[in-house]
Order: C-alpha cells, then sequence, then structure tokens
C-alpha cells in the first residue's frame, strides 16, 4: 500500500511588514504600511493591524491614510527582506532535504521520510515556536498529503496558524470555499466559471458538464478538478532550493554617510560579501541590484543584467560602482545595499575569455583565487579563507 | 543664421569665439550659457562656420558651400544633437562617438552641438566626459545650456563658458517685423518679452489684438464720462479666472500707463500705443504727472506681487477705480 | 539636365547605388541619390556618409540632350523606375526643383532634393593603388569581417585591420573572443600602409563585387580606401586609433594537434550546441581529447539532457589529453570560412587561445578563446 505523504507548506505571514516589525520591535502592533512616503504612491503590503482597517496591498496610500489616520508608513528594503528570506530557509533547511521555497516567503517541505515519530502537529508548532521566538518571523504551517492541500490548509488560518486538511476534510472545509480561493485560478477566469454556475470549490468538484468547463480551462481542467477533489501527485523539487530568488546584503547607517568615498568603501564591503555569500551556496548572478536610501528617506535603486553570470567581486563591484554613480548625487546616505538575482548553480557558470584579457586577469583574483582553492583542496575544507572587512 | 542680428544681440560671445579662433586658441570644449532665444544655436553654426567657412578671408563668408551646408544644418562634420522631450540621452552621445571613431567624410574640422546639455542624463554626461578627458585637436564642442551650472563640474572645468545675454528688445523687434509681424504688434511684444520664442508665443494667443484693443476701450471711458472699471468688467467676463490672460493684460495696461506718462513729459518716440496717439494726448492732459504716477505705481506693485494675490481681479479692479479718480482729481 | 536612357541598363545601376543609400539619417540629403550628367556619361552617386558608392554609366544606353545635376529622393526615385514600363526613361529637370520623367505612358513629376545640401565626397584616386583580383579581395573579406565587434564600446573591433608591407598583405578582425587573421603575398612590393576597415563597409562591398579575376583597384590614403571595380567606385570612410597588437597573442607552440574531417566536426559541434543554447547565450560545448585517440563533443543542460558525440580524428593525435569548453557559434563560424575539406585545430591548455588551420587555406588562422569553467 502506498504511504501517505505528509507535505508541509510554510508561509510567512505579512512578509515584508514583519521583516520591518522584526528589524524594529517598535513598529509591532500598531497599524503598518510598506511603501513610499508620497501620498500618491501605492502601497506595497500592510501589516495584519493595518488590515483591521482596510487597508490592503496596492491601495494608494491617500486612501489607506484616510482609512486608517495613524498608519505608519516605511519604505521598502528588498535587500532587509532577502536576508530574512535566507533566514528562513535556512532554518527550514535543517528539518528535511525536500525543501522547495515557492517564492521568497513561502516553502514546501516533503516530510513523508524525516518526522522521526513525531505528530507533524508537534512538529508545525516547533517550527513556528522557534522561527517566532528567534527570528521574530510569524509564520502559517498547513499540513496534507500533496502539496495542493498544504497550501490550501495554510490559507485558512493566518496569522500564526497551523491546520491539517487531509482528503476526507476536503468536502467539510474546502467545498465552500469560494472558488476564488482554489490555489491557481486565475482572476479572469472566476467570472466565466461564475457564469456557468461554478461558485465554490465544491461546485467545480462535482460540475458535470466536463466539455463545457474545458472552454475556460483549456489542458488545466482535470489538473484543476482533481484539486477541487483534494488531489495533487506533484512531488516536491528540492533542486527549486538551489535556485534561491536572490541574495543580498545592505546596511543602515544611523549617523548617515557623508563622504562618497566612505560609501563606495561601503559598498565594497557589502559588495565582497554578497560575493562571499554566492560562493558559499555555489551561485553565480546575472542580475545587479544597488539599493540606497538617502538621508531625507528617499528610496532609489538601480540594476543592470550583465553579460555573463558571475560571483567573482571584482565583476559586481564594476558594476556596482557605476549603478552608484547613476544613482547617487551629492546627498549624505542613511542605507546602501547590494542585492544579486537571476541565479544559477556555480556548476553551469562559464566565463568566455577575452583576448586582451586573459593575461590581465590571470594577475589580479584569479591567482588568488586559484591558490586559495588548490591549499583548500589539498588540507580539506576552508583552511584558508579571504579576510573579509567585515564592516 | 542671420549674422547681422546675431552680431547685434550676442557682440560679446562673438567676440571671445572669433579671438579664439583669431588666436588659434580654440577649446576643444564651449558652454554657450544663456535663456532660450539667445540665438546660442545661430552662434554655435556661427563658430562652424568660422571653421569650416572656404573663403580666405571675411570668414564666415556666408556664400560657400561649407556654410550653406552649415546654415542648412547639412554638412556632415557639424554634428547636431537635439534633445528629445528635454532629455540627451547616451545613446545621443554614443552617435558621436562612432562618427568620431572613423575619419572624416570631408576633410576639416569637425563640430558638435549639444542642445540642452544640462539636460542630459547622468549616463550621457559620463559619455561625453570620457570623450572630453581624451580630447582630439580637430574635434570642438558646444554645449548649449539655460544653466551651465547644472553640469557636471569635471564637464565644466573642460570647457570655456561663453555667456549669452538677454536679447536687447530692438532686436526682437526687429526680428519680429522681419518675420512679417505687425509693427504695433512687434512692438508690444518686444516689449513684453525678452525673447523673439516668447514674444512669438505671446502673438500666437488669438486675444492679444483684442485685449490691446480692450486696453484702449478702457482708457476710453474715461474720456467719454464712463466707468473704467464697468467697461472693463463688461469685456473680460469670459476671461473668468484666467491667470496667464490676465497676467498678460496687466502688462498691456502698463505700457499704456507708461505712453501717457511719456506723452506728458513729452517723450513721444517711446510712445507704443501709437496709433491711439489722439486719445493718449487727450488723456494726459486731464491727468497730472503724479496721478498717472502713482497709477503706474500701483500697476507695478501688484504685477512685481501677482502670485501673492488671492483675488488678483479684486486687485486689478481696484487699479481701475484709482485710474478713475485721478482722472477726476478727487483724493482718497 | 534631360537625357534617356535604357530603363533596365538604369535600374541595374541604382540598384547597386542602392547599398548606400541612407534610410535614415540625420541629413535628408542622404536620402537622395545624386544624378550628374556629363557629355558622354550618367554618374550616379550615393553615401550614408559611412559608405558612398559611385557608378557611372557611359554607353550606348544613354542619350545626352543636356547635362546638369540633380538630387532625387531616392527611394522613390528607384520605386519609380522599378515599376515603370517601356524600354526607354526620359528624365528632364524642370522649372522649380521638380523633374519629370517620362516612359511609355508614365509621365511623373518629382520633387528634388537641394542639391547644395549634398556632402563634398572625396572619390579620389591615389597614384599606386594596390591591384588585386575581386575573386581573392572577396574572400579575405569573407574570411576576417565576420570576426569583427558587433558592440561600438571598443569601436576599433568593429573594424578590420589591413596591414601591408611589401608584398605582404595581411588582414585581421577580432572581437576579442576570437580572431582571424589572413596573409597573403601580393604580385608586387606596395609602401607600407595600416588601416582599419570598418567590418560593415567591407560587407557591404562583397555584395556588389562581381566574383571573378578581374582586379579591382584599392586606393588607401590615410583618411578613406577607395575600391575601384570597373564602372563602380566604393569608398568607406576608416576607423581611426591604432589597432592593438595581435601577433603576441597568437599562442606560437600546439603541444595538441588534432586534424580533423570539417563536416564531421561541424556537425557534432551543430548538434552538441542545439540542446546547450542558454537563455539567449551562445551555446557552450566541450571537446574531450581521449586517451584511446577519440575526440568526445558534448554538452549538458541540467533542463534538457545531455548530447555526446564521437569523432575519430583524420590522423593520429598530437600530444596528451585535453579538455576544454567553448562557444560553439565562435567554432562553426570559423570552420565555415574554410575552404579545406580538413583542418588542424591546434591546443596549447584548456584556457588558453586555441587555433584552426588548413591544409588549403594557406595564410589563414582562426583563433578562438576558449571559455573557463568553474
Amino acid at each position: 500500500m502506498q504511504k501517505y505523504r505528509v507535505i508541509f507548506h510554510v508561509d510567512l505571514n505579512a512578509f515584508f511588514a514583519s521583516c520591518e516589525e522584526a528589524r524594529d520591535p517598535s513598529l509591532r502592533g500598531r497599524p503598518l504600511g510598506i511603501g513610499p512616503s508620497s501620498e500618491r504612491g501605492i502601497l506595497t503590503t500592510a501589516n495584519y493591524e493595518a488590515r483591521k482597517y482596510g487597508v490592503n496591498s496596492a491601495m494608494p496610500v491617500s486612501e489607506a491614510k484616510r482609512l486608517c489616520p495613524e498608519l505608519k508608513i516605511v519604505p521598502v528594503d528588498f535587500a532587509l527582506y532577502n536576508e530574512y528570506s535566507e533566514t528562513f530557509f535556512d532554518y527550514l533547511s535543517q528539518y528535511t532535504e525536500q525543501l522547495e521555497p515557492a517564492s521568497i516567503d513561502e516553502a514546501y517541505l516533503d516530510m513523508t521520510d524525516d518526522l522521526e515519530d513525531q505528530h507533524p502537529k508537534t512538529l508545525a508548532k516547533r517550527m513556528q515556536d522557534e522561527l517566532w521566538s528567534r527570528h521574530r518571523l510569524p509564520v502559517s504551517v498547513g499540513i496534507g498529503p500533496n502539496p495542493f492541500l498544504a497550501k490550501m490548509a495554510s490559507d485558512l488560518k493566518k496569522p500564526f496558524g497551523i491546520t491539517i486538511l487531509r482528503k476526507r476534510d476536503v468536502q467539510e472545509k474546502l467545498w465552500p470555499l469560494p472558488i476564488d480561493r482554489l490555489h491557481g485560478i486565475g482572476s479572469k477566469t472566476v467570472p466565466n466559471l461564475r457564469l456557468i454556475g461554478i461558485d465554490t470549490i465544491g461546485d467545480l468538484a462535482t460540475f458535470p458538464e466536463v466539455e463545457k468547463l474545458r472552454k475556460f480551462l483549456g489542458n488545466q481542467t482535470e489538473p484543476f478538478m482533481n484539486k477541487a477533489r483534494g488531489e495533487d501527485d506533484r512531488r516536491i523539487d528540492p533542486a527549486r532550493k538551489d535556485r534561491h530568488q536572490s541574495i543580498g546584503k545592505s546596511k543602515t547607517y544611523e549617523g548617515f554617510l557623508h563622504e562618497h568615498d566612505e560609501m563606495l568603501e561601503a559598498l565594497k564591503s557589502l559588495t565582497r560579501r554578497v560575493s562571499e555569500r554566492l560562493k558559499e551556496h555555489e551561485l553565480a548572478a546575472r542580475t545587479l541590484t544597488v539599493q540606497l536610501r538617502t538621508s531625507d528617506y528617499e528610496n532609489r535603486s538601480r540594476s543592470v543584467t550583465l553579460e555573463q553570470h558571475t560571483n567573482h567581486f571584482y565583476e559586481l563591484f564594476e558594476e556596482v560602482e557605476r549603478l552608484f554613480e547613476e544613482l547617487h548625487g551629492t546627498e549624505a546616505v542613511h542605507l546602501l545595499g547590494v542585492s544579486t538575482s537571476k541565479l544559477t548553480s556555480q556548476s553551469g557558470l562559464v566565463r568566455q575569455l577575452d583576448i586582451f584579457e586573459a593575461s590581465a586577469e590571470e594577475k589580479d583574483e584569479g591567482t588568488l583565487e586559484r591558490v586559495l582553492k588548490s591549499i583548500n583542496r589539498h588540507y580539506g575544507k576552508d583552511v584558508l579563507k579571504r579576510g573579509v572587512n567585515d564592516e | 543664421m542671420d549674422k547681422d542680428r546675431l552680431r547685434h544681440a550676442q557682440p560679446e560671445a562673438l567676440r571671445m569665439v572669433r579671438n579664439s579662433y583669431e588666436r588659434g586658441r580654440l577649446s576643444h570644449a564651449y558652454i554657450f550659457e544663456g535663456d532660450a532665444g539667445t540665438m546660442k544655436l545661430d552662434a554655435a553654426l556661427f563658430f562652424a562656420a568660422l571653421l569650416l567657412c572656404e573663403a580666405e578671408e571675411e570668414r564666415p563668408c556666408g556664400r560657400c558651400s561649407a556654410c550653406r551646408r552649415i546654415e542648412h544644418q547639412t554638412h556632415p562634420n557639424v554634428l547636431h544633437i537635439r534633445s528629445e522631450k528635454q532629455q540627451v540621452k547616451k545613446e545621443s552621445v554614443q552617435r558621436l562617438q562612432d562618427d568620431f571613431s572613423k575619419t572624416a567624410l570631408e576633410s576639416g574640422q569637425k563640430i558638435y552641438i549639444i542642445e540642452n546639455a544640462d539636460f542630459m542624463t547622468p549616463h550621457a554626461a559620463n559619455a561625453l566626459l570620457k570623450f572630453l578627458e581624451e580630447p582630439h585637436p580637430d574635434i570642438h564642442g558646444i554645449l548649449l545650456a539655460e544653466d551651465a551650472a547644472s553640469l557636471l563640474p569635471t564637464i565644466r572645468s573642460r570647457a570655456q563658458i561663453v555667456p549669452f545675454h538677454p536679447l536687447p528688445r530692438a532686436t526682437i523687434e526687429t526680428t519680429l517685423l522681419e518675420e512679417g509681424y505687425e509693427a504695433f504688434h512687434a512692438r508690444l511684444a518686444s516689449e513684453l518679452k525678452s525673447t523673439p520664442e516668447e514674444a512669438r508665443s505671446l502673438l500666437s494667443d488669438e486675444r492679444i489684438p483684442d485685449m490691446a484693443d480692450l486696453v484702449e476701450t478702457v482708457y476710453r471711458a474715461l474720456l467719454e464720462d464712463d466707468s473704467p472699471l464697468l467697461a472693463f468688467e463688461a469685456r473680460t467676463r469670459d476671461l473668468g479666472r484666467d491667470r496667464d490672460a490676465l497676467d498678460t493684460l496687466l502688462a498691456l495696461f502698463i505700457l499704456y500707463q507708461k505712453d501717457l506718462i511719456y506723452d506728458k513729459i513729452e517723450n513721444r518716440n517711446q510712445i507704443v500705443y501709437a496709433e491711439h496717439i489722439d486719445t493718449l494726448e487727450r488723456l494726459a492732459e486731464t491727468f497730472t504727472l503724479e496721478g498717472l504716477i502713482e497709477v503706474l505705481e500701483r500697476m507695478l506693485t501688484l504685477q512685481a506681487r501677482q502670485r501673492n494675490y488671492v483675488n488678483f481681479r479684486l486687485a486689478f479692479d481696484n487699479i481701475l477705480l484709482l485710474m478713475e479718480r485721478r482722472y477726476r482729481h478727487e483724493s482718497d | 539636365m534631360r537625357i534617356q536612357v535604357n530603363k533596365d541598363r538604369l535600374l541595374y545601376h541604382l540598384l547597386i547605388a542602392q547599398k548606400a543609400l541612407s534610410t535614415k539619417t540625420p541629413n535628408p540629403a542622404l536620402q537622395g541619390i545624386r544624378l550628374d550628367v556629363g557629355d558622354n556619361e550618367l554618374v550616379i552617386t550615393t553615401s550614408n556618409s559611412d559608405i558612398s558608392i559611385r557608378v557611372t554609366l557611359e554607353d550606348d544606353a544613354l542619350e545626352i540632350e543636356k547635362t546638369g545635376s540633380i538630387l532625387v529622393p531616392g527611394k522613390y526615385f528607384i520605386d519609380i523606375v522599378r515599376k515603370l514600363d517601356g524600354q526607354v526613361v526620359s528624365m528632364t529637370e524642370g522649372e522649380d526643383n521638380l523633374l519629370r520623367i517620362e516612359a511609355d505612358r508614365s509621365d511623373i513629376t518629382l520633387n528634388l532634393l537641394d542639391l547644395e545640401d549634398y556632402p563634398n565626397l572625396q572619390f579620389k584616386e591615389t597614384d599606386s593603388p594596390l591591384e588585386i583580383n575581386a575573386r581573392t579581395l572577396k574572400s579575405i573579406i569573407r574570411q576576417t569581417a565576420f570576426a569583427t565587434s558587433s558592440l561600438e564600446n571598443r569601436p576599433i573591433l568593429t573594424g578590420v585591420n589591413v596591414a601591408i608591407d611589401g608584398e605582404d598583405l595581411k588582414a585581421i578582425a577580432t572581437d576579442s573572443y576570437r580572431l582571424s587573421q589572413k596573409r597573403i603575398s601580393l604580385p608586387e612590393s606596395y609602401d607600407p600602409t595600416d588601416v582599419i576597415i570598418p567590418g560593415r563597409s567591407l560587407e557591404e562591398l562583397i555584395k556588389i563585387l562581381e566574383s571573378n579575376q578581374e582586379s579591382v583597384e584599392v586606393h588607401i590614403d590615410q583618411n578613406r580606401v577607395l575600391f575601384k571595380d570597373n564602372n563602380v567606385l566604393f569608398l568607406s570612410r576608416l576607423l581611426e586609433g591604432n589597432y592593438p597588437e595581435t601577433d603576441k597573442l597568437i599562442p606560437q607552440e600546439f603541444p595538441i594537434q588534432i586534424k580533423f574531417n570539417k563536416e564531421q566536426l561541424m556537425t557534432a559541434v551543430e548538434r552538441a550546441g542545439l540542446l546547450s543554447s542558454r537563455d539567449g547565450q551562445n551555446s557552450i560545448v566541450k571537446l574531450d581529447v581521449r586517451q584511446d585517440n577519440v575526440v568526445e563533443i558534448s554538452s549538458n543542460s541540467p533542463e534538457i539532457g545531455r548530447v555526446r558525440e564521437e569523432i575519430h580524428p583524420v590522423d593520429e593525435i598530437v600530444g596528451s589529453p585535453l579538455k576544454i569548453a567553448f562557444s560553439s557559434k565562435y567554432l562553426l563560424e570559423a570552420l565555415r570560412v574554410f575552404n579545406s575539406s580538413e583542418v588542424t585545430v591546434k591546443f596549447t591548455g584548456e584556457i588558453r587561445p586555441f587555433i584552426i588551420t588548413g591544409e588549403f587555406d594557406e595564410g589563414m588562422l582562426q583563433l578562438i578563446l576558449p571559455v573557463k569553467t568553474d
């Protein structure tokens, strides 16, 4: 008999807002929005306190302020969120190899073989408690026999929910839900389904005229009907673990940085950290972003797509410097950030050699790296490491 | 390129450029700095013609093939970067670099002109800077800017700044006359605006003839024992609170008021509303000089502080009432 | 100006001149075709500023009634001539800068451009042009120009460096990832010359050169190069600056040498390259020289799979085993310009440039930089 799978879906609640609260606990318990300070801007997201007032993501700041006059708004800080995202995945990876990051703030875990005789709920509670006590990250955990039910389960109770959704619960718990709650159904499809009388997930599961349905759902008809019946045989894909969304590092400078040279030094140190981290994860990046916040709390960022993937400090820093010159005028700086994305595993990484640089390159980083590598290979791991000026 | 007009309008700028040419001390880059309409582009083309003219003497001759093509902006050695949507992009500067990386199609010096150089994107400015750092003896750049201070200091330090001053009124008037505007309108617009562009734009407002006529009507009401205020109200109802129109109207009143004073002090060749000299004379006779000056001062105050007036129109009305009282020699 | 001209002859020459006609240019005069009618010739001139073409028509196809010069809007003029019926076109310059075109029952009036705005093109011939036969010239271009850079950030690399010294002519192109070099011996000795001709100009030139044994005159001076092929003059601007010294970048000693059948090698690399194309980047293939005298060409794509092709070299492999990776595009483009059916690939190391030569491609070498896989 086939063994039941135990799939966890762990979802960070109000992720951006939670990161801001984790960094600055004084923000906690008060309505908080993430977005531009200008009245005409649009909120990226809001915490649960703010949502009680009806404040939502993608809402104009002016409207949010009207609904909730004491709403505190902080600017978006992707580098911070990337850091917390990494913390989150690092924490979860201790429980199983079978971990698949679904996005920056949610993960699927196949715990079938890694439960070690614990009740799934006990384990989920531990994850939730530890993520909160250690990192101040609130999560909801959904548990089910497949990824779909796990995902639906985590959606059922937020924040701090732990919900189990078994096959036998589907009729009772899933079917009464409106059809737009079905994970994966597009907002444009929903009105069409309503038109043919499908209002709830149950309506879809039991819809008799499959051919009629095919008009709207196409080749996704069967998969969606199966999901509505609580069936999903998708495997967890741990390979996706390696496909980090991004790796970055940022730092705030409370007294502000005033001198251009200071800023470049700070960026150098951030870039070195990013390069190190990419190498630790055996990754190379194709997209590079530099972020800065001025002393007036104006956020600016700029990205560039590199000609080829890289994790070399010199190659990254060359672009960092260029982006920074574009972003920065003369103002003092409160925050600097360097982040990389479009990552690929280093094993697939190739560098086209250049006839005019081939000889020059061998002299600088290349040689050093090679020497480090060969010594480390000789004596096992990490005998030598590049000295990093960590801030 | 109207060389005479240019010579008249920007004698100092031309002298600077010509001196550096004649002494063989051409700079690799110049910044022509001045307001819109101060003939910076004309001067840049003059500079190009000075370098490329085929004549031996009296360069630029304005008649040779090089001069004519520079005037038509078709000379291959003169590269002209226009700004798009008030921006000069990196691609434009790259186009220059691309061209300069090749030998010249025609022999002689190459000149590039960048319009609105103060609106270069940082990318474009950096590309240009690289270029200025490795100057080529046969390539000269002219950056046209309203405000040189907004260019990168590293660009400024590599260029010679040539200031362009606002045009003399008479130059604008002559320009407009040559372009076929009526004498009265040319005079009017040149009094009100400091560049031909602004003057043309003013005259493109169809209401201008009506407004000029309105001013005369309001003043004439005094002679006919009518209320200037009522005449004004009757004719300006449709202007409502159109601030720009009221601004223009005020400027026109000021000109008329000045004319009255010129008539009073018998300085009649300064008069703008010369067509209405009869009315002007009859009115000026009745006012005292002090009365005329008092009204003018009120008008000028309103003009200077117009942005502070919440109810501009009310302030305007008060001036007309004052005008009526001074006409009748009433005291406040 | 007033002439009658055979329509087909006119069109034929216009289509040659069209290669240098500007379509988008800030200078409207360059959108025109210049027609100069002399006592017994019609000269057609076009220019897009980078290249300029001048074609002379002087045969019985022509009947000149009145000489003169005009500038016609290029695209319209060619379209009109193309669509005309009849054998003979008659063109008359009218009042008010108009051109009247009559043929068969058509009667068309075209507004002319201002001739005064046309650049003063220097189709000047030099005293001692280089003479080279058309076929040789074409093959030099074909074997080098493809390796020029298409990026403008190092303008000099967008050109082919042509250096003449005595009887030796050397053409080099590189985009810094691969390099192509061709040397020929000239029948006569010439003064030393070293110029960089834009690759794009040369690619246009081979489109209009006949592939025959007739000789083409090449007039080079400091600022331009002029090719003269009978009645066609082709003028190009040059790239300014000094071409980088490449001789010392080409390895001289090759511990590993493998002779391949060119077709077999191309097929194997093509197949491997198909699979590994990475989001729009060049596909990377690996070449593995095995102990057993077999060469393995492979590529690996985590998403799609793995290809492995085995090739048996034509001769015994000289040297030790080696693994090297490179962009398939560079190898294929290099192989394509060989006339030889067997090529020798010579290696010095895994991250060192390798070169390709062929027995029947005397004086040519293709060099490719490998990629470094970490």
